[in-house]
């Protein structure tokens, strides 16, 4: 048999079949229909369900939704962006995944003048040069962490030592959480924070540090955590610890939170509603591009939520 | 392997489409094939806008260090700290911009920039000397100093928050480097920066590789290392120096994403190392060296992008486009271990 026969054969079937595979990727798409860009990460479920909403609401609405996920990588985004941009799309929803380079971002879209809507995530406040959006819609996400230090104070009784779970150090909503709980700590200056654990949103990396924290404050009293998922997280490990005096609250509302206040390892959480984050940006978009005048902001509120009222919520990630 | 690949060829005259050849063609043909294809289906990809303001803009920064990278690799080498020396260099650019804002920007950013450059290359020679002089695996090397060297970069921002320069101006003034629009074409048809910033590494990488001595030399090594090092060649020198020059196009690059997104911060870039790496293999260099070029990993690096931009504008999700450019990896490898079989024979 001739090897380098067959290798060549092969080689040109490779190069078909990658070819083949990429064409039956690609499909048409009716240049008729307004094209939306969603540039937004996926990776918690809580994106997930806002990129469900988006697109749901942009089939009944009739435009075409193009969902990028940049990873909580604000380089990615940008190359995203001019991604977007050469798509020559109509309309842009950007959740910001770092605010400082995404201005530069939303400047390039500027440029390109193509609208933006913001999504979750504020932008521009900080300075960075001015750059220009159409409106932002999102949860409160300061006022939904405002929420959630309170219930935290309160099951304390205004008294004790707390440690904070930050993730994705930087982010918006990040510097939202840690002002809420700074803000909310002035009316109760007997609560003392006694450290700040950054993560990336690792379950079992909070797990580890939380046993090392106990060990360390045996006095430790309360844990205020920038998301349901690592709340549960260190409520389960207070738990294995038999240290149930330990109150822990998260923010998100997420199902599994809303089981686990029912079981009471949880005091408490905000409710958020990504799904509805999706809808809206989408909704905004259409009626923007039908020539409608929106204000600037579009917030979307997040009641509390304890073991008295856990009942009435189910929760939509 | 330069030597093996001239006696393989003179082994087989018969067949005038060499293997190798073939090899390289295919991935050319690849490349030229998806964008002929590209035009027919999609109105925006033959697009000055989506080409070069987006293909070419976002390709140039991993380009210049995929430069650096064909060095190593052709030396036989291998670098996985490339992304977080990226890291480590943007901080530090930002952080002495920001120290030497007072003095303006006629000095601050100068000096920023060589300071950078000197990291770069700093961090290039610790690579460098464990592989060099003290003989470690490159893998396991720079496999530890990537976590060393992202701890570095954690460390001088705090814990990884987003470093910015507070001065507006400075920060404006150097953002010039990745918004300039240079109109080589014509008003009509800018070329920005970053690409012009490529273009130029490119240039001194081709002639640096083809031209001097030190190219002959890295091709030497990667070949036969051994022999090299018989025919009096400083074998531990040169290797060294490809860690060195991989380190400051590092830095190069962290100029390009300061540019781009006006901050610096710790953790971004996490694995770029593999699409570097990536476009480098799927260039033709061969891991292990001895041959490949850096023509070769410019294919490579467009190949795999404009696999990414051709899908995404089809609005195809970024799953499909790992599992695409996974094939591609596999069969550009699997062809070139078929190809080292057949010239061995």
């Amino acid at each position: 048999m001739n090897s380098g026969k067959i290798i060549k054969t092969g080689i040109v079937v490779v190069v078909a079949a990658t070819l083949a595979v990429v064409a039956a990727g690609c499909r048409d798409q009716s240049p008729t229909r307004r094209q939306i860009g969603f540039l937004m990460t996926l990776d918690h479920p809580y994106w997930q369900n806002m990129r469900l909403g988006a697109k749901d609401e942009a089939r009944k609405l009739g435009v075409e939704v193009t969902i990028l996920n940049a990873k909580e990588d604000p380089v990615l985004q940008i190359e995203q962006i001019k991604e977007i941009i050469a798509k020559r799309v109509d309309l842009v929803c950007l959740v910001p995944m770092k605010e400082e380079p995404l201005v530069r971002g939303v400047q390039m879209l500027n440029r390109a003048q193509i609208p933006v809507i913001i999504v979750n995530r504020q932008i521009g406040g900080s300075g960075g040069g001015p750059c220009e959006y159409v409106c932002y819609t999102g949860t409160d996400t300061y006022a939904g962490a405002v929420v959630a230090a309170k219930i935290l104070a309160e099951a304390m009784g205004g008294k004790g030592q707390i440690i904070e779970f930050h993730q994705h150090l930087g982010t918006g909503p990040e510097v939202a959480r840690s002002q809420a709980l700074r803000d909310v700590l002035k009316d109760y200056p007997d609560i003392k924070p006694v450290a700040r654990i950054p993560h990336k949103g690792e379950r079992d990396i909070v797990k580890t540090e939380m046993q090392t924290l106990l060990q360390k404050y045996p006095n430790l009293a309360g844990v205020y955590a920038h998301g349901d998922n690592f709340a549960i997280a260190a409520a389960q490990v207070c738990k294995k610890a038999a240290r149930t005096d330990i109150k822990v609250v998260g923010m998100g509302g997420s199902r599994e939170a809303i089981e686990a206040i029912k079981a009471g390892v949880l005091t408490g959480t905000s409710y958020q509603q990504p799904e509805e984050e999706g809808r809206s940006a989408i909704r905004l978009a259409v009626r923007y591009l039908d020539g409608e005048k929106l204000e600037k902001s579009y917030l979307i509120e997040c009641p509390p939520i304890t073991k008295e009222n856990v009942d009435k919520f189910k929760g939509q990630f | 392997m330069r030597t093996e690949a001239k006696k393989s060829d003179a082994g087989r005259t018969k067949s005038p489409l060499s293997f190798r050849k073939l090899q390289k063609a295919s991935i050319l043909l690849l490349l030229v094939g998806l964008c002929a294809f590209a035009s027919f289906r999609s109105p925006t990809f033959f697009s000055w806008t989506n080409l070069v303001d987006n293909l070419l803009t976002n390709a140039a920064a991993l380009g210049v260090i995929a430069i650096g990278m064909t060095f190593v690799m052709i030396a036989g080498g291998f670098d996985l700290s490339v992304a977080s020396t990226t890291a480590v260099c943007s901080v530090v650019l930002v952080l002495t911009m920001d120290a030497l804002s007072p003095y303006g920007a006629a000095l601050a950013i100068p000096a920023a920039l060589l300071l950078t450059s000197l990291v770069g290359i700093g961090l290039g020679t610790i690579n460098g000397m464990l592989i060099a002089g003290v003989g470690v695996n490159p893998f396991v090397v720079t496999l530890s100093t990537m976590l060393v060297f992202r701890g570095i970069a954690l460390i001088l921002t705090g814990g990884g928050q987003a470093k910015q320069v507070a001065d507006i101006n400075l920060r404006n003034q150097f953002n010039w480097v990745y918004d300039a629009q240079l109109p080589l074409f014509g008003q009509d048809y800018q070329v920005s920066m970053p690409i012009v910033i490529f273009l130029v590494v490119f240039c001194l990488g081709i002639y640096l590789l083809r031209f001097t001595r030190f190219g002959h030399y890295v091709f030497a090594i990667g070949g036969n290392e051994e022999a090299a090092w018989l025919a009096g060649v400083n074998t531990h020198r040169i290797k060294a120096a490809t860690y060195v020059l991989c380190g400051f196009t590092c830095a190069i690059a962290a100029a390009i994403f300061v540019a781009m997104t006006a901050t610096a911060q710790a953790e971004s870039h996490v694995g770029k190392e593999l699409v570097v790496i990536a476009s480098v293999i799927v260039g033709g260099t061969p891991l292990g060296g001895g041959s490949g070029g850096l023509t070769s990993t410019l294919i490579g690096l467009l190949l795999l992008r404009v696999i990414d931009n051709l899908l995404a504008q089809f609005s195809v999700g970024a799953e499909y486009r790992k599992v695409v450019t996974g094939m591609i990896i596999i069969v550009v490898v699997t062809v070139d271990v078929l190809a080292k079989r057949r010239s061995r024979k």
